[in-house]
């Protein structure tokens, strides 16, 4: 941690998702320094005398999704500079190319799963089980038909909540890969909105404004909020979360769930949808005709009552 | 074929459509007004007159079923023989609760699906690996999607893999978005393709003409919803009920042959019933108007009963238990019709607030399923007028050209 100038910028409570490798986090803070200077910090609330391998890898991860953000190599950490800070100190996790390395392993692998691929698993060899009282190896754990079935079991758990964890991730692909117009014509995305007013409370409410346009989400949605800041990629930029309480043509109140919403003062806002309707048909009904050229891609725009609108987005 | 029996908006419609004019066209057809009929003759002459292959679509297997049993009538009136027609016309998909009728046609082989030139299937079915592998893709001329009122957009474009991507393509999507609309999975109501037609100011042709409703149903229907451009034949405005007794007694002018639509304010209170309501004092009223129609010499089974709230439904079945009255909520009793129909709105509450049941969709489906009688069972009239614009619309031509009772002392 330096203990030179003041950062230019502190932004507390970011969410960044980066699709294209599957890796999301909320970085507990990032102090921006003069460009291109800065420092990911993760704090805990417990304080062992050493850091743990979890918590390093932890905060190594974060690190790489904060050089996400500010667009360079993910394994770039000659600007950014990793602290953790427990009630014992702080610490300087090493970004080795040992602990990047056993990251991105990690992130393929379920990234493998989620495309289907047929992938191993590779657990761990128990010797005992962590209940046992005894905690000398025993003919359960030497047994292998018995290992086979236990990871079998395990790995058919882990692939469910991946598969259901891929079904809520299916907004942020949207996001990334579509235009925001298009985003906007399927009510996933809302543009064009400024903060007016904050309300303070356990709560906040934020209160935005916007000239008066069509809108296409309802009351109750749980939404994204997000500031579109210049040259940062859509899902890494500064967002809170929320549930809209009312929303007109003309404005929107949204009582904020997560995050510090006076760091979106100054930006354009844009409000996606945290949970959207499309279901996997849906999704891939909608790759399917973004791929046509000519006849079906008009008949697709003709059903959704446009003609080419988007076709040049 | 014969077209004779079609009207003129019914002609005009199916014309358009066989001249591809344009490559995707809506075609709206408010109750009784022979959709099916215009989806059957479009999907007919296009496959055995213009060599075409058809897929029809929509949501619900009943739908599906409705239009391909259309399609064999026509054909066999058409002189088609009965082992060309089973060749021709195909039912495939989710085929366990496929009309008996239909289970000749039924199939999973894609060899046999692929010579068949007429194709029934879900939206679903057309989309799951199983339709996948058994329909070939790119493989359709003409897809015919029924029920587009209740069809979004992204769910109308899962069968575009079915297309075959050339000029000649065409899509029809039938329906009545002044019907029920889409709900999203989080219970939002969404557009469906024809209010997203109708929103970018296309043309959408209406069938003009209803065989379903009777006078002064048929106006108000045409006078809230369609801006006065339905209209039915004089035989069927004449229709009337007939009862093998004279009413008396209470309920005599709400049952009373000569008031076909009748608003009855039944004061009561609703009781909430885990997310929903139930109302036990309509439910009595129900119950009782159900019961003297059986006594008068009515047919149960022309009788229906519709309620907005599932809890209300149970209700009412109760009371109704033995006898074979048909009780259903607005959004099942889409696509059904009966000669008695009582519509009973459940809401009613010190606040005035009437739900869901005030929507322009669920008032129209819900007062468009009768031929012969209407008998709506509601809160009182004040309540019901203001609830929305529609209900106020409704409540005023009641009032003026309809029968207005109260039950005050029931």
């Amino acid at each position: 941690m330096r203990s030179g100038p003041l950062p230019r910028r502190i932004l507390t409570e970011i969410t960044i998702t980066n699709t294209l490798t599957r890796q999301e986090g909320r970085v507990d803070s990032i102090f921006e320094y003069n460009y291109p200077i800065v420092e990911t910090v993760d704090w805990k609330t417990y304080g062992e005398p050493k850091l743990s391998r979890t918590d390093s890898y932890q905060a190594i991860g974060y690190g790489m999704l904060v050089n996400y953000r500010y667009g360079r190599p993910e394994d770039d950490f000659t600007n950014n500079t990793l602290v953790v800070i427990t009630p014992n100190g702080i610490h300087h996790p090493r970004p080795t190319l040992n602990a990047i390395r056993k990251i991105r392993e990690k992130r393929e692998y379920i990234l493998n799963v989620l495309r289907g691929q047929r992938v191993r698993a590779r657990f761990a060899y128990p010797a005992v089980c962590p209940t046992c009282p005894y905690r000398i190896g025993c003919n359960d754990y030497r047994n292998n038909l018995q290992r086979t079935r236990r990871n079998r079991m395990t790995w058919a758990r882990t692939f469910r909540v991946l598969d259901k964890r891929q079904d809520t991730h299916m907004n942020k692909f949207l996001a990334t890969h579509l235009p925001l117009s298009f985003l906007r014509e399927f009510g996933i995305a809302e543009l064009g909105y400024r903060v007016n007013q904050i309300r303070e409370g356990d709560r906040p409410i934020i209160i935005l404004g916007r000239d008066s346009q069509v809108c296409r989400m309802d009351s109750g949605n749980t939404v994204r909020i997000i500031s579109l800041e210049p040259n940062i990629p859509l899902l890494a930029c500064i967002s809170c979360c929320g549930k809209i309480r009312e929303i007109t043509d003309e404005y929107a109140t949204i009582e904020v769930d997560r995050g510090d919403p006076s760091q979106l003062l100054g930006f354009d806002i844009v409000l996606l949808k945290n949970e959207v309707d499309l279901t996997k048909r849906d999704l891939e009904a909608i790759d399917f005709v973004r791929r046509q050229p000519g006849r079906i891609q008009d008949m697709a725009f003709a059903l959704i009552g446009e003609n080419n609108e988007f076709r040049d987005s | 074929m014969n077209l004779e029996i079609l009207n003129s908006s019914q002609h005009s419609a199916l014309t358009r459509r066989l001249d591809r004019d344009p490559s995707v066209d809506g075609i709206q057809g408010p109750a009784g007004t022979g959709k099916t009929q215009v989806a059957s003759y479009e999907s007919c002459i296009a496959a055995y007159d213009s060599g075409e292959r058809v897929l029809i679509t929509a949501l619900q297997n009943a739908a599906v079923d409705q239009i391909l049993e259309k399609i064999i009538d026509i054909a066999r009136k058409a002189g088609k023989p009965n082992e060309r027609i089973l060749r021709d016309i195909k039912r495939t998909g989710n085929l366990s609760d496929v009309n008996p009728l239909l289970t000749g046609h039924c199939c999973i082989s894609p060899n046999e699906l692929s010579s068949a030139v007429i194709v029934g299937t879900t939206l679903y079915s057309a989309f799951v690996p199983t339709g996948r592998r058994v329909l070939q893709q790119g493989s359709f001329d003409r897809i015919i999607i029924d029920e587009s009122g209740q069809i979004t957009p992204e769910q109308g474009w899962q069968v575009l893999r079915l297309i075959r991507n050339s000029d000649s393509a065409t899509i029809t999507a039938y329906g009545d978005d002044i019907q029920l609309t889409p709900i999203s999975h989080d219970f939002v109501p969404e557009r469906s393709i024809l209010r997203r037609m109708r929103a970018r100011n296309r043309q959408l042709m209406l069938l003009d003409t209803t065989y379903r409703l009777n006078s002064p149903g048929v106006k108000m229907t045409s006078e809230i919803f369609y801006r006065g451009r339905l209209q039915a034949p004089q035989e069927v405005m004449d229709r009337k009920l007939s009862l093998k007794k004279n009413p008396s007694g209470l309920l005599h002018e709400a049952i009373d042959p000569a008031n076909t639509l009748v608003y009855t304010q039944v004061p009561g209170k609703e009781t909430e019933s885990g997310w929903s309501f139930d109302n036990h004092n309509q439910a009595r009223v129900v119950s009782d108007l159900c019961h003297e129609f059986i006594r008068l010499g009515a047919d149960p089974s022309k009788i229906s009963v519709i309620a907005a709230y599932s809890p209300h439904i149970k209700t009412i079945n109760i009371l109704l238990e033995g006898t074979r009255v048909q009780c259903k909520t607005v959004h099942k009793m889409l696509g059904s019709e009966n000669d008695i129909v009582i519509f009973a709105t459940t809401r009613s509450n010190p606040t005035r607030d009437l739900g869901f049941v005030t929507q322009p969709e669920i008032l129209n489906v819900a007062t468009s399923r009768q031929l012969r009688k209407l008998i709506v069972v509601g809160d009182d009239a004040e309540t019901f007028s203001e609830g929305s614009p529609t209900s106020r619309k409704m409540f005023d031509f009641i009032a003026s050209k309809a029968s207005m009772l109260s039950f005050d002392g029931y």
